[in-house]
């Protein structure tokens, strides 16, 4: 499984900042082929590149501040350990829970660690894709599957749902309905 | 320098005092205590680290330990020692050991980024265990420079060897560590980091006396040595010439390769081949002692002179071959020396000897790249890529000569008769002048 198919959504849920939005623009026919790689249609990959090269960067940068960060609670909080509804009935709703201890060791395992400039929880959706990326790059089979269905196909489903009713930018509803597709692909 | 020491794990059931003279620290279930591993190295204050280890390879986690706890970077080898006896093990550590004390003062490999183009933004970074990759590293020193060589920059495969100056210089994120630049520079300027020529020499020389046969094997690979053989694992096998197989065989040993799928050992079956076909040409090997040199063309050229029986002809032709064969065409070659000029490592030379002008090749030291041929202006040479026992043999010979001669008229000295014959083909108004005569008298005599 080509690596593309984690590293872009590693990227499309990073801070849309202008660097950022320009990699993925030069990235459109790599997620084509990540999509295909998957068994998917392109459509989803088309649908996010419209929805993006419509959106104005501004407005992206302040919706991801909106959904994501807050001021305040943020509508869709990106971490694991708040969408897990698994776990012990005290960890829900909890931030570093068990699922984000759990990364931590799977990433060890794969000799990774959270840059500490990075200023990222280790259960943030786009720091969980590219650990996959890079599982699925070393051919870290063990590691890949853990993290697919250890951990992003039980909150994928949830968080994605939830940030498409939130979203106010087409680009985050399309982003949204394409990562739950690919995890529910890469899942199978 | 860094110190080194030898970490055992009590499971392997071995004990001695010292490898190699380095100290050794036995720990309870090494293989799986990264813990204890970095508290021993720490006691030991060493930098190096020979780990030997029960029956698999050492953990990402064991190898971060370690690098945290003060090993350099490359400064870890580890040998896998399931199985085999005490002596065996012995000489397995104690070749781990010559091969980290060559291991050049402050070797650095590259820093890995996480995942694919869209990295450097990456949110997870490499912990250092991983952190380092080999990397194609120049020797300032032996680099002959690009204005004279640069065989390397037209070698790399993917267009990480540059010449912005007079040094070419490695782009190490563009680097694969592939290897295939290491046996083709003539002047043994090029390693990948962590795995010098040296290096290996010095690890073949303590396991060679003691092993049936040798495995050089790509780290990727994840090889095993049959019992009464040894491993020697490398960043990639695209660095391992001919010469390295049939140096081994020279010392008696017998050898194989174990390459990976990957691109870095693309090349690992031609080389194989290329060492039965010269081994065949040899006839039955006779193995020797003798130091061992594993720097191309060199290696190669070496190994086979002591291989052959003295009175060996084979050719073997072969574009895997780290050496060339020059063809001179005698009728047509003016003796100008541009091919000398353009030759990298001076295989080809123009000697002006007090009585003649004297084009000489010396087999050993072609690489085969052809770049002689290229500048020929007479089109009188062809390179081909193979060794001629008989010619390896003889050593430096002369492909064409010219007596010196002076003008007949002033005694200046005159340029070599076959380029004053070649002259006057070109220049048509200079039929029937006399060839003894230098230019200016020679159009003296004609008005």
């Amino acid at each position: 499984m080509t690596p593309d198919v984690a590293a872009l959504p590693a990227r499309w849920w990073s801070r849309p900042t202008e660097d950022e939005r320009a990699a993925w623009t030069a990235a459109w026919p790599r997620a084509r082929e990540a999509a295909a790689a998957l068994g998917l249609a392109a459509d989803g990959v088309d649908e996010l590149r419209l929805t993006l090269s419509a959106a104005d960067g501004e407005t992206l940068l302040e919706e991801y501040e909106r959904l994501f960060v807050g001021p305040g609670r943020a509508p869709v909080p990106p971490y694991e350990s708040l969408w897990r509804a698994d776990g012990p009935r005290r960890e829900h709703g909890r931030l570093m829970g068990a699922p984000a201890a759990d990364a931590v060791r799977l990433y060890r395992a794969l000799g990774l660690s959270l840059r500490r400039d990075a200023h990222e929880l280790p259960d943030h959706v786009a720091v969980e894709w590219e650990a996959l990326a890079y599982a699925l790059a070393r051919d870290a089979r063990e590691q890949a599957a853990a993290l697919v269905q250890a951990h992003l196909a039980l909150w994928m489903p949830a968080f994605c749902a939830a940030v498409a009713a939130a979203a106010e930018q087409p680009f985050y509803r399309a982003l949204a309905l394409l990562t739950a597709a690919w995890t529910e692909a890469l899942a199978r | 320098m860094g110190a080194s020491a030898v970490l055992l794990c009590a499971g392997t059931g071995l004990a001695p005092p010292t490898v190699g003279g380095c100290p050794v620290a036995v720990v309870e279930d090494l293989c799986d205590r990264p813990g204890a591993a970095a508290a021993a190295l720490r006691t030991l204050d060493a930098t190096r680290v020979v780990l030997g280890l029960c029956d698999r390879r050492p953990s990402a986690e064991l190898l971060g330990a370690l690098r945290r706890a003060g090993a350099e970077p490359f400064g870890v080898e580890a040998v896998v020692l399931g199985g085999r006896g005490p002596a065996e093990a012995g000489l397995l550590l104690a070749g781990a050991a010559a091969r980290l004390e060559r291991l050049a003062p402050g070797e650095r490999g590259r820093t890995a980024l996480a995942t694919g183009a869209l990295s450097r933004r990456a949110l997870l970074a490499l912990g250092p265990a991983l952190a380092q990759r080999p990397v194609a590293v120049i020797d300032e020193d032996a680099c002959a420079g690009t204005a004279r060589c640069g065989l390397c920059v037209e070698v790399c495969p993917e267009h990480a060897v540059a010449a912005p100056g007079p040094r070419p210089a490695v782009d190490a994120s563009a680097c694969t560590a592939c290897g295939a630049c290491v046996p083709r520079c003539p002047h043994g300027a090029l390693r990948l980091a962590g795995a010098a020529a040296e290096q290996v020499e010095a690890q073949l020389e303590e396991l060679l006396p003691g092993v049936a046969g040798i495995v050089f094997a790509c780290a990727a690979a994840g090889a095993d040595a049959p019992p009464g053989w040894a491993l020697v694992e490398l960043p990639a096998l695209g660095l391992v010439g001919p010469g390295w197989l049939l140096q081994v065989r020279a010392r008696g040993a017998a050898v194989r390769l174990a390459p990976c799928d990957g691109a870095c050992c693309e090349g690992a079956r031609g080389v194989e081949a290329l060492a039965a076909r010269v081994l065949e040409a040899c006839g039955t090997p006779r193995p020797s002692g003798g130091r061992l040199r594993l720097r191309e063309p060199l290696a190669t050229a070496d190994a086979a002179l002591r291989l052959a029986p003295r009175d060996a002809t084979a050719v073997v032709v072969d574009d895997a071959a780290p050496l060339g064969l020059v063809h001179l065409d005698p009728d047509r070659c003016t003796l100008c020396g541009a091919c000398a000029a353009a030759c990298p490592t001076d295989a080809l030379q123009l000697g002006e000897e007090a009585s003649a002008t004297v084009l000489r090749h010396e087999p050993s030291a072609c690489v085969g790249c052809g770049r002689c041929a290229t500048v020929c202006p007479e089109r009188a040479l062809s390179v081909e890529r193979g060794l001629d026992l008989a010619r390896l043999r003889h050593g430096t010979m002369e492909l064409g000569r010219a007596g010196r001669e002076t003008c007949a008229a002033c005694g200046a000295d005159l340029p070599p008769l076959p380029m004053r014959r070649r002259v006057r083909e070109l220049l048509p108004e200079l039929a029937g002048t006399p060839l003894g005569l230098c230019a200016g008298c020679a159009s003296r005599a004609a008005s």
